[in-house]
């Protein structure tokens, strides 16, 4: 089967600034692909790509098997877009502005339309002019989850949502990948990734830096660890693997792992005997953390951990 | 509140100056140059006839105030035609209301821009969150519209020092030209409290400078008391160079003191960001014609095609009112007459020469509504809200052409609502219709000159979105052409770079239909162009 989405080294420049450098990007079908990057790593950009809004300068990109710049039209019928910053027509209402988008784009099933204005808590009478940032989002999401798109393309939708209707948008996600689509989601929240994504890329100045199963990533990171041991624990310090080994006392300590080696740092600790044991595998924040933090040194070395592990 | 009512104004004042440097000198340094180019072409011609015929050029200026003073058509462009056997009168007739209604211009988007567009956008709430007053945004542009003025009457008294011009004389030309920009800045203040959207404050405030502009071009081509209800009219009345009168001054001191008095009343009873008039709800649900490319921008479009072909038939007919009063000029004026004949020409002539003259001009104005609705993807465009249309099945080629149709369409709409509010209101006076078909048709030669200047817009457009104002551009030069072309005494070749130079032979004139061709084909290619090369280019996403 084809990839819904496919980008090999694409690059992008805008004058002296290089926007993507060639980015890699594929998501299969029936996937839900978390796009992370810091703010200005090219998200959005590679996004425009992906619509056709912009051209690219190198590289091969395919979306549901066709060309986003040529095909344009053809694909913007399979495909539903809310952009991160939606601006409405001051003197178009919300139901007008969603019937827009849908005649115009990938359809509209008037039952469906009328059910995501319920569910979202929309008022489809107030001109475009009066919407809040978090209500314009919703214009935008409900033109886009009423229609027949075969792949969903969000670039931060739910930034402007109050949680309650980040809980709608997250369980109506979930409702129409049953239905088998393929959803891009770009996103800063990471609770929202955690419980709607399979994969993840992370991009940034323009690059795919990390990309796979949240699983995958999260093995590639450290364990924290704190445990008490019968035994002396002050000799674990020197272990392949272990950092930021800090002794409370002589039986008691806390330290990471690099995943890679936790099980020989395991069986090491429980040669000692363990006492007490807990261990927290790492969170999202420190995973992106490693790739949002500054210019890595040397290969992947991060100044938040001190310490590389690829 | 009232104690730190003006609280950060002047950082305010300097922000604004900061934001506008540019803007203003340009505005600023135009201005003055279209003043400052008057006496300088005018004493050209008036010392080269003189040599020529071998008199004085005091007796040349007297010979043609006397034509001029007949002449309907520039009175009603240009003004009461006073003191025109002086160098300062005529100077100033020159200049005219044309530049004056510029120098409104000028004011009534000053305004708007660091008002009403500053709150639509936002940045007024940041402003706010400030330590600013209530009234701060308000002084600070008003400082600033007040320096602008004044610096514009200066530099213009100036210039008709350095001519050899009554100092006192030269002052008061000045001091009117600030007191016409002041009291436009004033009604626009008015209007930025009333409307939440800066477009129809910007657009109420223009329709009120058409309407003081046609009530002083009736009342001055029939010199009745139309003219003193108008503030344009009043700026002219203070006849600087002839029998001065003060009045006008305290009339406009006055009216921007109440004026300037309405809008601190206003801001203060409204919230940051809405208007005097509220929004209603609208349909829940889309028409049906919304679904489609073309409807789509006929719906982001018809407001502003509807008030400009309203504009268009008004002015029209504000024009047509006097056309009557040509006849009247020659029929009461016997040695008028007389010189006439002699030239060869006839009363008829002479109707078919105020038309011509004033369909030209409205073709120059409606010229602006036409580049106004050509610009409509561009501002989409900036707006951020042709991405996510673009990004549904509509395609680039159709979703321009659409707008650019509407533009097409609107040339004609316009400039035939002018033909037909002239005919209308000549024949209401008259009691029958003139020539109605020749009218309407003079109308409509001119389209094409339309065309070709909007052609070129979509072609700079779909080049780069940057470059799109380049069209404005072009408009400054038409109307430099057509306003000052003959003062300026430019070369043949640089008066026929203006498109509507081409199509003015009508009524009463043999119209080359190779020019009305050529024209076509301009537009037709550079549109094309335009629209191919939109769909090449990236869409301007920053």
């Amino acid at each position: 089967m084809t990839a819904a989405i496919q980008v090999e080294k694409l690059s992008k420049a805008f004058g002296t600034t290089q926007a993507l450098d060639e980015l890699d990007l594929r998501v299969e079908p029936g996937q839900v692909m978390g796009f992370l990057g810091p703010n200005g790593s090219g998200k959005s950009t590679a996004i425009r790509v992906l619509m056709g809004i912009l051209r690219h300068d190198s590289g091969n990109v395919s979306v549901l098997g066709q060309d986003p710049w040529t095909d344009a039209v053809d694909l913007h019928r399979r495909i539903a877009y809310v952009p991160g910053d939606v601006n409405l027509w001051p003197g178009l209402t919300g139901g007008e502005t969603i019937d827009l988008f849908g005649r115009l784009g990938s359809g509209l099933d008037p039952k469906r339309r009328d059910e995501m204005i319920e569910r979202f808590d929309l008022d489809p009478t107030k001109k475009g002019r009066t919407y809040s940032k978090g209500n314009r989002q919703k214009v935008a999401l409900v033109a886009a989850l009423a229609g027949n798109a075969d792949l969903f393309v969000f670039d931060e939708p739910t930034s402007g949502l109050d949680p309650l209707m980040e809980t709608v948008f997250q369980n109506t996600i979930g409702e129409i990948l049953t239905d088998g689509k393929t959803v891009l989601l770009s996103s800063h929240i990471l609770a929202e990734v955690e419980s709607l994504c399979d994969q993840v890329t992370i991009i940034r100045e323009g690059r795919t830096v990390e990309a796979g199963t949240l699983a995958e990533l999260r093995y590639l990171t450290r364990t924290a660890v704190e445990a008490t041991t019968t035994e002396p624990i002050t000799a674990v310090a020197s272990v392949d693997g272990v950092t930021g080994f800090v002794a409370h006392d002589n039986h008691h300590a806390s330290f990471s792992v690099a995943n890679a080696n936790l099980s020989e740092v395991m069986s090491h600790v429980a040669d000692l005997g363990i006492e007490a044991i807990e261990s927290q595998p790492p969170t999202l924040e420190e995973l992106f953390m490693r790739h949002y933090a500054v210019e890595p040194a040397n290969g992947g070395v991060d100044k938040n951990n001190g310490v590389g592990n690829r | 509140m009232t104690k730190n009512g003006f609280a950060g104004t002047r950082q305010l004042v300097r922000l604004i100056l900061r934001l506008d440097r540019i803007k203003l000198t340009l505005w600023l340094l135009g201005l003055l140059t279209l003043v400052a180019i008057t006496p300088f072409s005018l004493r050209a011609i008036i010392d080269a006839e003189a040599e020529k015929s071998g008199v004085s050029a005091e007796q040349v200026l007297a010979e043609q105030a006397a034509l001029l003073e007949t002449n309907a058509a520039s009175i009603a462009l240009q003004g009461p035609p006073d003191a025109l056997d002086t160098f300062g009168g005529r100077y100033a007739f020159e200049i005219g209301a044309f530049t004056l209604a510029i120098v409104a211009l000028m004011n009534i988007l000053l305004i708007a821009r660091h008002t009403r567009a500053e709150e639509e956008s936002g940045r007024a709430e940041l402003v706010r969150a400030a330590s600013v007053g209530p009234w701060s945004a308000l002084a600070a542009v008003s400082l600033v519209a007040l320096a602008t003025n004044l610096i514009l009457g200066l530099g213009t008294s100036v210039v008709f020092i350095a001519d050899g011009q009554d100092v006192g004389r030269s002052l008061l030309y000045g001091a009117s030209m600030t007191f016409c920009g002041l009291l436009f800045a004033a009604i626009a203040l008015i209007w930025v409290q009333v409307f939440e959207y800066g477009r129809a404050a910007t657009g109420m405030s223009l329709a009120v400078l058409a309407l003081a502009f046609a009530l002083r071009a009736i009342g001055d081509v029939k010199s009745n008391w139309l003219s003193m209800i108008s503030p344009l009219g009043w700026v002219q009345a203070v006849n600087s160079f002839g029998d001065v009168i003060l009045w006008p001054f305290f009339v406009s001191m006055l009216a921007v003191a109440i004026a300037v008095g309405a809008a601190i009343a206003l801001v203060v009873r409204r919230d940051v960001g809405a208007g005097l008039i509220q929004q209603r709800p609208g349909p829940p649900t889309a028409s049906q014609s919304l679904g489609t490319p073309l409807g789509f921008a006929w719906r982001l479009q018809r407001s502003t095609l509807f008030w400009w072909t309203v504009g268009a038939m008004f002015m029209g007919a504000i024009y047509g009112s006097v056309i009557s009063a040509i006849d009247d000029f020659i029929e009461d004026n016997e040695s008028m007459r007389e010189v006439l004949e002699g030239m060869g020409m006839s009363g008829d002539a002479l109707r078919d020469g105020f038309i011509t003259v004033i369909l030209s001009m409205i073709a120059l104005i409606a010229t602006a509504g036409v580049i106004q609705s050509m610009l409509r993807p561009r501002s989409e465009e900036v707006a951020g809200r042709a991405e996510p249309v673009l990004a549904t099945a509509i395609s680039r080629r159709e979703w321009l052409t659409s707008h650019v149709v509407l533009t097409a369409l609107a040339a004609p709409v316009f400039m035939v609502a002018s033909g037909i509010g002239l005919s209308v209101t000549d024949a209401l006076v008259v009691g029958q219709f003139t020539n109605f078909g020749d009218t309407i048709a003079a109308a409509l030669v001119r389209v094409p000159a339309l065309w070709a200047i909007a052609g070129l817009g979509v072609l700079l457009y779909g080049w780069a979105r940057r470059f799109t104002f380049g069209v404005w551009a072009v408009f400054a030069l038409v109307a430099i052409i057509f306003l000052f072309g003959d003062l300026l005494r430019l070369p043949d070749p640089a008066m026929n770079l203006s498109p509507i130079r081409h199509v003015t032979h009508l009524p009463g004139g043999d119209q080359g239909w190779l020019s009305v061709g050529v024209l076509c084909a301009i537009a037709a290619v550079s549109g094309a162009t335009g629209i191919a090369l939109f769909g090449r280019r990236d869409l301007d996403t920053a």
